[in-house]
């Protein structure tokens, strides 16, 4: 138990700068032709920063962390426990039950386990981490206004309560336009998406797999 | 008059965001209270621990002195740091605030715990 291996990667992009290009290029155009009339080229350059906008939509990094390694499962019948909230969030938001139902639909659209209310697994959940942030903020100040959302999951074994794993995923969405509105309403699934797929790689691996 | 109205906007909210002071946080570890009403040496397991502290953020194991047995401990931490600005010299003011709470387990059982606190205002350039 005291030899932990730990892997760390980072997914994602950042779609922020590429946003800036076409926006610094429209504004060159307006000032070489001195009005603001040249309307089939301004279009042209309106189509590249929609699709510029489109692609940096999922501005999300991600940090995921497993701490154990793996242990051979011979149950699949998992139940879910409530997420906790650790953060001391204030807002009106139920963080607690929007977190508890994303990691539930994800477990169960996973086919990792079948979800049941006596099951011999059990995976509890904490908040960690949980910040609304702000689009405007962030198209003012990219770092600004950053949505943020950390989550960890523990999976134990019944009885005697054994430990099999732990799976912690830290989403941010710092940067971006206007068309980050709603990144508090999607963080949690990606936060949860990166679990599940942390538990895919952790299953997928064999007994005694050091991971770097 | 569009363009201006849109920079003054600009130059507002910057300067808005100026005046919040940025911090950042590792995530505390808020019920620490609770450890010794609800925790009992020998009995509780690490779900009950994990009931109350929450998943910890490392985990790892040492052998004592005076006792040959290793012990199994988890680690949480909350590091704060608030307040951080610059000044006109150019150098950095913060204000970090350090808990550090080690959970030790003995067979598997709660067998301890230890925390240690620290903090203070911090400068650099």
């Amino acid at each position: 138990m005291y030899g932990r291996a730990a892997a760390e990667g980072r997914a994602g992009w950042k779609g922020g700068t590429m946003v800036l290009l076409p926006l610094a290029s429209l504004g060159q155009h307006r000032a070489e032709s001195g009005n603001l009339v040249r309307v089939p080229c301004m279009h042209r350059r309106c189509v590249v920063v929609m699709v510029a906008l489109t692609l940096a939509g999922c501005a999300t990094e991600s940090v995921s962390r497993v701490e154990q390694p793996y242990v051979p499962i011979e149950q699949r019948v998992v139940r879910i426990e409530n997420c906790e909230d650790r953060t001391g969030f204030t807002g009106e938001r139920d963080i607690k039950g929007e977190a508890s139902r994303i990691l539930a639909e994800k477990i169960r659209g996973s086919s990792l386990f079948e979800v049941a209310t006596e099951a011999p697994l059990v995976l509890t959940c904490d908040i960690e981490r949980f910040a609304e942030g702000s689009a405007l903020k962030r198209w003012v100040l990219p770092g600004w206004g950053s949505t943020q959302a950390s989550v960890a999951v523990m999976l134990w074994e019944r009885p005697g309560d054994k430990l099999l794993g732990t799976f912690r995923s830290q989403s941010h969405v710092d940067a971006g336009g206007l068309y980050t509105i709603g990144a508090d309403q999607y963080i949690f699934s990606v936060a949860f998406n990166d679990i599940v797929k942390q538990i895919r790689e952790w299953m997928a691996q064999g007994p005694a797999v050091e991971r770097r | 008059m569009l363009t201006r109205a849109a920079v003054a906007w600009l130059l507002t909210a910057v300067l808005a965001a100026g005046c919040a002071a940025p911090s950042a946080s590792t995530g505390a570890f808020t019920q620490t209270g609770r450890i010794e009403s609800e925790l009992e040496r020998g009995v509780s397991t690490k779900r009950d621990v994990q009931r109350v502290l929450g998943t910890p953020k490392g985990s790892g194991g040492a052998v004592l002195p005076t006792d040959p047995r290793g012990r199994e401990i988890w680690y949480y931490e909350d590091i704060k740091i608030a307040n951080m600005r610059q000044d006109a010299e150019g150098y950095l003011h913060a204000d970090i605030g350090q808990r550090i709470l080690l959970v030790f387990f003995l067979d598997g059982r709660f067998d301890g715990f230890m925390w240690f606190t620290g903090g203070g205002a911090v400068e650099s350039k």
